[in-house]
């Protein structure tokens, strides 16, 4: 039996926050590191631009995930790369995937913003690329029926998610799904540990691998994941992979789930009191910006981005113990700021 | 020809971050204006030390005297304040552990052995951590030793009366030819609680540095209830939040903030985060001296519910600025400050009620400030450092 493989490939950006004082707020300064830029375009040359650079010259198709956070400064620090982007889109070459703009878990939390993200990110695409997305990459593969009827109704045709091995029960080895309330809408389960399993399960026959740039990096680079990967399965586009599927198997999910596909869990990434705290008071204000300017929005969108969800969980910053904690204190601060401007 | 006067400072936290060191530093820096004064105090210190001291860190037996002014590090560290957290748990049985009192021991031979290379006629000691250290020294050269107590054991531990610290405390206290409190207040634990002699204990209020008020515009429509202090349980922090939730009930117009550092720091930002004023609750971590009195300049009513305290120079500060004041009706500077409201700091509910009442009647509070400001005009350390140089003189 061939084994087929899409690899799909994430890039986002974790912005910095600025020191922001209690004594700061109502003065004006910048929630984000004023030296944002100069940071992305250190970190950017150090571990992006050469795996963009192999994956378009690469014979073998993949798709890529791009946050709103990542597009916006690619496009200020590196043309060209945006223009051989498009020319790799444009063949079919690369496949961009549809996402939350600022890399949240607003499908968890808030209809409105998960509908602002999207659009928000469709137009970044359309606007950068001149293309548009038909499958989805949802922030930490969150997925539930309700959201497969909303993703159709944004445009989208399919979206990842994770494989419940005791909800697959007979249909273990199956990884291409249609969805509970909308048939022609497909979930595509992937494979865990970056596919470290991969060949282990000769029954599996379809294979979706995710990394993000790190992992990619730990992995050897695109090129060396191709030459692992290209002997034992052959790579292939999304839409190979669902067009020959014709089974019309549910995956009839009611509850959030998730698809691990980098080291932390969904979990870590709200259930702290931190988290939990901060995502109430967020989300608490989404009455009052539902009709302001999307400059308004964004900004406040950008603050329930999982980076800095993640420096507020102790368990994901061993090294400094009061850092989450002082993390925490900045991010009300911010969050008094921006209540000034509502 | 002066006064050769050996002083154990008590150095950590430091002297810019507890009124304990700031006390320390300023009446020595008074009294080396009266007297040939030798400071030993622990090493973290030494890089916050005076003006005129400018030597550079020295090794413990390699330490110098200056002519004026000589601060000799020593390379134990031990905080008064900190040793709660000498273990990861606060309880009682922890800080007894044998650790500490390993970590005291050395710290006191370390002092003891700078002492017997100075050239002195009185021993001055801060707080417990040096008391082992004085006692040592006046039992080898028979000189006079005054204890000056800025807090006790009694007062970090709620009332606690049966650790080694307290023990350590009592015998000193006992053994000392006199003993400087820092309030009634304080004299009464000392009294009461301690048995020491009252004839013994000479009350010094500290003093104040007059600082330069900064009129900050609020960007606010809120009121600001502000908590200064050591985010540690004597202070009474997680009792503000408790306070804050109440006065919110009853007044919702209003923020409230806590700037310090200590031990609760986690556990306060977790029960701020959990509460229904999370939006409204910001712990600032320690402020400079700048970045403080602009926030005395945003804020409208200062709150101090401390279980326990036998002086408290926030207080001052706070009332220098023109703040109303609700003071913990265990605080020392409340003798000072006669207008100050005052509430049991077990009593949530009470705390609360004060603060709104000043919240709701700002005209009110004003000839209680303006009354506060006058009294504070005349504090200064050079007073305090006066009084002490006459207790001094009457234990030669």
């Amino acid at each position: 039996m061939t084994k087929l493989l899409s690899l799909t490939i994430v890039f986002d950006w974790e912005r910095t926050l600025s020191e922001f004082s209690f004594l700061d707020i109502g003065s004006g300064k910048s929630y984000y590191d004023e030296n944002e830029i100069a940071f992305f375009e250190k970190w950017y040359k150090s571990e992006a631009h050469e795996q963009l650079t192999q994956m378009v010259r690469s014979e073998h198709p993949t798709s890529v995930y791009f946050t709103g956070s990542f597009l916006e400064l690619l496009v200020i620090c590196d043309e060209e790369m945006v223009k051989s982007l498009k020319s790799a889109v444009k063949k079919g070459h690369i496949e961009l995937l549809g996402g939350t703009y600022h890399h949240t878990l607003s499908s968890l939390y808030s209809g409105f913003h998960f509908d602002l993200e999207v659009g928000w990110h469709q137009k970044l695409i359309k606007k950068t690329f001149g293309t548009r997305t038909s499958c989805f990459f949802n922030t930490e593969n969150i997925y539930y029926n309700d959201l497969a009827i909303q993703l159709k109704s944004l445009g989208y045709s399919s979206v990842f998610t994770g494989a419940i091995d005791w909800y697959l029960g007979p249909e273990k080895s199956r990884r291409i799904f249609s969805s509970g309330p909308e048939k022609d809408f497909k979930v595509l389960l992937i494979s865990p540990n970056q596919g470290n399993s991969l060949f282990q399960d000769n029954a599996v026959e379809n294979h979706f691998v995710q990394f993000d740039s790190t992992q990619l990096i730990s992995a050897g680079g695109w090129n060396e994941l191709v030459r692992k990967t290209s002997n034992k399965a052959s790579i292939v586009t999304l839409d190979s992979q669902t067009a020959k599927d014709q089974g019309e198997e549910i995956y009839n999910v009611r509850q959030p789930i998730s698809g691990k596909y980098h080291s932390i869990e969904l979990k870590q990434l709200h259930e702290h009191p931190l988290q939990a705290g901060w995502l109430k008071q967020l989300y608490d204000l989404a009455p009052s910006i539902e009709k302001k300017s999307e400059s308004i929005q964004k900004t406040w969108s950008s603050l329930s981005s999982t980076s800095h969800l993640k420096k507020l969980n102790p368990d994901l910053n061993s090294g400094d113990h009061n850092a989450c904690y002082d993390t925490y204190q900045i991010l009300i601060n911010i969050l008094s700021d921006f209540r000034l401007t509502l | 020809m002066n006064l050769k006067l050996l002083i154990f400072g008590p150095g950590a936290p430091d002297r810019q971050t507890s009124g304990l060191g700031k006390a320390a530093k300023h009446l020595t820096d008074e009294l080396a204006k009266h007297v040939d004064l030798t400071l030993i105090e622990p090493k973290q210190v030494e890089t916050l030390a005076t003006k005129k001291v400018d030597h550079e860190t020295l090794s413990f037996s390699d330490f110098s005297i200056l002519k004026e002014l000589a601060t000799v590090s020593i390379e134990s560290q031990l905080s008064a304040y900190h040793y709660q957290e000498v273990t990861s748990a606060n309880t009682m049985e922890k800080v007894e552990s044998q650790r500490l009192y390993k970590q005291l021991t050395t710290f006191s031979e370390e002092l003891v052995l700078a002492g017997k290379k100075t050239d002195f006629e009185v021993i001055y000691a801060h707080d417990w951590i040096t008391f082992k250290a004085a006692l040592e020294l006046k039992q080898k050269f028979g000189k006079p030793l005054l204890l000056h107590v800025h807090s006790l054991d009694f007062d970090r531990n709620f009332g606690q009366s049966t650790s080694w610290i307290f023990d350590l405390e009592k015998k000193a206290m006992m053994e000392a030819d006199a003993v400087i409190a820092v309030s009634q207040y304080s004299k009464k634990i000392m009294s009461t609680e301690y048995g020491i002699p009252e004839e013994k204990i000479h009350v010094v209020y500290h003093g104040h540095t007059h600082a330069k008020h900064l009129v900050s515009k609020s960007p606010f429509t809120e009121k600001i209830v502000l908590f200064v202090g050591r985010l540690s349980g004597q202070k009474g922090p997680m009792q503000f939040l408790d306070i804050a939730e109440k006065v919110h009930e009853k007044y919702p117009n209003t923020r409230f903030v806590m700037s310090g550092d200590g031990d609760l720091y986690k556990k306060l930002i977790e029960a701020g985060a959990a509460s229904h004023i999370a939006d409204r609750f910001h712990i600032t971590g320690y402020l400079g001296h700048d970045d403080l009195q602009k926030l005395y300049g945003l804020a409208d009513v200062y709150c101090m519910p401390s279980f326990s305290e036998p002086f408290g120079l926030t207080a001052l500060e706070a009332a220098d600025a023109g703040l109303p004041l609700v003071l913990s009706d265990k605080c020392g500077a409340a003798e000072l400050l006669p207008e100050a409201a005052l509430a049991d700091p077990g009593n949530v509910i009470q705390f609360a009620e004060e603060i709104v009442a000043i919240l709701q009647d700002p005209k009110k509070s004003k000839a209680r400030t303006e009354a506060h400001k006058e009294i504070i005009k005349n504090l200064t350390w050079k007073r305090s450092a006066s009084k002490i140089l006459s207790v001094i003189e009457s234990i030669i």
